[in-house]
């Protein structure tokens, strides 16, 4: 915990000497969490595993959805700590229980304003507001913030008050009528599907944001939107139907770009190998891979016209060729001959995925309380600078340690606001 | 705006135009470099179909939209010291070529960092610029395929999945945007600049990680459910998608105090229908454990919602659910997206201009919303091949026009 009160900004003074250059990329950043479920919390994760303080604040009176989902560790029913879930959203930050709703709650969260620079959150819109934490009411105490609010519709406008979750702003969004079967009913892209699409846009806001206020000393509101954001990664299908009134819908494994391209069933129970055939070139090697010269030349398949036009047959002349191998294979066959190919990787294939455990992916922490977790770190690659990864701190577990080292409480004060049912 | 004052060069293919987008939605100046004659990612349809005369498809114009277009041929001797003279007034490099590439050419962060310390060198590839499958190739559906995702997307009876949409490269050029800026940040504090490897393989298997949960904590196998959550614990897969009277609508029932409230507002509603029975109506959702329910039980729950759904439209259950704060939102198509009503309350297409094409779209606006001030900026479209590069030649980087000449001559420009 003394790490808290090290930590402050990076004085021009300190960044002439290059020994007390910091080792992690964003050292010294303040972030206060209240977020909940996945998009608030990936976000401050992120920053936390690049060495940013966070202190996330949560109450007993409302705790975070995640706890209650499976998998359990062995800890008994009901237990806080029971979810193997919750830990993998918040490793590397602080944990303050603080019941928001308390009339004494501002007592702690006034000098934890004054203290940030960043506040994420992501209640439902209307409830942030009801504490009397609006961004306007923020800002009156510590007028450059830079406060996140991320929702599924954003927090103005006609139903701004909806309450969803990612599970269901995939349909909302456009995206589950884009995935399945042109034969049958849509199927649900995996998992709340946008929860994965929000966080590195709104992590760059953020930080450009915080680029901004170090230029100008002005704090940012940031309203993001799920809704709003996700639609960034359809637009050329969103413009596709303004130029040309073509509704994109969904299209099996098929796009317009390959031919052959498909998943294809290999030896074993479930496994699949993904093969696209793009150029002349590359289905001239797929047919030397698959011994079966003869193909290369074939008028319906010279082309990639001729190849769009019969990938019915295609599929199964690959489909034929497939199931005799494993899907491990196919892919070193045909990636080795220069074709995109890969198996489809179940989560074992991912957790032992060699490129990624070459590149210490995966960090295992042995918790007391929880057991072994393995934590997947930030993606991307600093040269200079290190990761963080520490165990997912436990609920509250800082609530003392934050009262004294950054609110600098006396224990009398702290005491009495425990007895007043504040850290509840 | 939000990043004014810093410049980006963007070399970037179809991998990693987004990043250079997400920048330029934020502020800063996006200079996007093209061989002379523009790049081949312009070629990508589908193109705009009236309009064949149109610099680029409509991924070209989607994601380069914002930026500043020049051409530059960066493997000519002379095209190389003309990038590095920009790279001198920048602050972003973001690239996508073959791992090594860069380097082969002599423009590589180790010569880059020399000529500007404070530069940030964002490198954009399939599976990073070390380790095993380094030159291995991809596409969408391969990349999706090795994120771990694929596998549990589709109907159990038929093979995994995708999306109909490319976004695996959307994915890998978000997260280079968000850490470039975030090493500009550390850079501003320190003076130091640095390289960052952007692997999308490594990105991409985030979008797995509920089952790599399962896996680790369980040794569980999730399994594609079709309309269905198979990561979700419990006696049954979490029912999301489902059929209504005129289409498709998406609806997750959770027990506890996220689900309670609408709920019961769901299960009156069925009830004052007549399509409750009574073990429904007992349910006390504040208490129901989602986990703990048996399989029976959820298939008594979902049998009777199922029947209750086809009797409506995916309007009546959305409107429903606004009131009543049911966790229910309509299975959109693209052009049911563009009516969204709380889309337009917020005022969030723009209309681009696109004066070639004697014609406007509309595009998606701000993706996130500021204030006190606006933060991003939106509606300049894509750069014909070339467009700006006397502004940048001659006013940004002060070439003389004699000097800006030659390199037109020589086909460097």
């Amino acid at each position: 915990m003394s790490a808290l009160s090290k930590k402050g900004r990076v004085s021009q003074e300190e960044a002439k000497s290059p020994t007390q250059i910091p080792e992690h990329v964003l050292q010294g950043l303040k972030v206060l969490e209240m977020a909940q479920a996945g998009v608030g919390p990936m976000q401050a994760r992120a920053l936390a595993m690049e060495g940013a303080t966070v202190l996330r604040i949560e109450s007993s009176k409302q705790l975070d959805m995640v706890r209650g989902l499976g998998p359990f560790n062995n800890l008994p029913s009901g237990h806080v700590e029971r979810s193997i879930w919750y830990p993998i959203h918040h490793p590397c930050k602080y944990s303050l229980r603080l019941n928001l709703k308390h009339p004494k709650a501002m007592a702690v969260m006034t000098p934890l304003i004054k203290w940030a620079d960043l506040i994420v959150e992501s209640f439902r819109p209307g409830a942030i507001e009801g504490l009397g934490l609006s961004y306007e009411e923020v800002r009156k105490i510590k007028p450059d913030i830079i406060m996140l609010s991320t929702s599924n519709l954003g927090h103005t406008g006609v139903v701004s008050t909806f309450r969803g979750t990612g599970n269901n702003l995939v349909g909302m969004s456009g995206w589950t009528e884009l995935t399945g079967w042109p034969d049958r009913p849509a199927v649900q892209p995996h998992s709340s599907y946008t929860d994965w699409l929000i966080p590195p846009l709104g992590l760059s806001a953020i930080m450009a944001a915080l680029l901004n206020r170090r230029r100008t000393g002005k704090g940012t509101y940031l309203d993001l939107s799920q809704l709003e954001a996700s639609l960034h990664y359809m637009l050329p299908l969103l413009l596709d139907y303004q130029a040309n009134g073509r509704i994109a819908t969904r299209a099996g494994n098929r796009n317009p770009y390959a031919a052959p391209q498909g998943v294809y069933q290999c030896q074993g129970d479930e496994r699949w190998c993904a093969i696209a055939v793009e150029t002349d070139e590359e289905w001239r090697k797929l047919c030397e891979v698959m011994g079966r010269h003869e193909l290369a030349d074939a008028p319906e398949f010279r082309s990639f016209p001729m190849r769009k036009r019969n990938e019915d047959k295609l599929d199964q002349l690959l489909q034929e060729w497939t199931k005799q191998y494993k899907a491990e294979v196919v892919m070193e066959k045909l990636q080795n001959a220069g074709i995109a190919a890969s198996v489809v990787q179940n989560a074992q294939d991912v957790f032992e995925d060699p490129e990624l455990r070459s590149k210490g992916y995966f960090i295992e922490i042995d918790d007391t309380l929880r057991g072994r977790i393995s934590y997947d770190i930030n993606p991307f690659t600093f040269s200079k600078t290190r990761k963080k990864v520490e165990r997912a701190a436990y609920f509250g577990e800082h609530t003392q340690q934050v009262c004294m080292d950054i609110i600098k409480m006396s224990e009398q004060e702290y005491a009495s606001l425990q007895e007043d049912g504040v850290f509840n | 705006m939000l990043l004014a004052g810093y410049t980006c060069l963007d070399l970037t293919d179809e991998k990693g135009w987004f990043c250079g987008k997400i920048l330029s939605d934020l502020g800063a100046r996006v200079i996007k470099i093209e061989q002379p004659g523009g790049d081949r990612g312009r070629e990508k349809g589908p193109r705009w179909e009236d309009k064949p005369g149109i610099q680029g498809g409509l991924p070209w114009l989607s994601y380069n939209q914002g930026k500043e277009g020049i051409t530059l041929d960066v493997r000519q001797p002379k095209g190389k010291s003309t990038f590095q003279r920009l790279v001198e007034k920048c602050d972003i490099v973001v690239e996508s070529f073959d791992p090594g590439y860069m380097d082969e050419i002599g423009l590589g962060y180790e010569v880059l960092s020399k000529i500007n310390p404070g530069i940030i060198m964002t490198s954009i590839s399939l599976f990073g610029q070390s380790g095993p499958y380094r030159d291995y190739k991809g596409n969408d559906l391969t990349m999706m395929a090795t994120s771990g995702h694929l596998f549990v997307t589709g109907d159990s009876d038929r093979p995994p999945v995708r999306e109909n949409v490319e976004q695996a490269y959307c994915h890998g050029a978000g997260h280079a945007a968000a850490a470039s800026l975030m090493a500009l940040w550390y850079r501003e504090n320190t003076g130091v600049g640095q390289f960052i490897d952007i692997s999308i393989h490594m990105v991409l298997a985030r979008l797995c990680l509920t089952t790599l949960i399962w896996w680790q904590a369980k040794r569980k196998l999730v399994m594609r459910k079709g309309n269905s959550r198979g990561d979700r614990g419990g006696g049954m897969p979490q029912r999301v998608t489902w059929s209504c009277k005129d289409g498709q609508i998406s609806c997750s029932i959770y027990g506890g105090a996220v689900g309670a409230q609408g709920n019961h507002a769901l299960v009156n509603w069925m009830q004052s229908e007549g399509m409750a029975d009574e073990y429904l109506k007992s349910i006390k959702w504040e208490n129901f454990s989602d986990s703990d329910a048996t399989e029976d039980e959820w298939k008594s729950i979902y049998s009777q919602f199922e029947q209750f759904f086809l009797t409506h439209t995916k309007h009546e259950l959305y409107q429903r659910a606004i009131r009543d704060k049911i966790m229910l939102m309509p299975v959109n198509n693209l052009a049911e997206i563009y009516q969204d009503a709380q889309l337009a309350s917020r005022h969030y297409w723009t209309e681009v201009e696109h004066p070639e094409a004697g014609a406007k779209l509309l595009h998606p606006g701000d993706y996130v919303m500021g204030r006190p001030e606006r933060v991003c900026r939106t509606g300049r479209r894509a750069p014909l091949i070339g467009e700006d590069n006397e502004e940048v030649y001659l006013n940004f980087l002060g070439l003389s026009r004699q000097e800006f000449k030659e390199l037109e001559r020589e086909g460097i420009v």
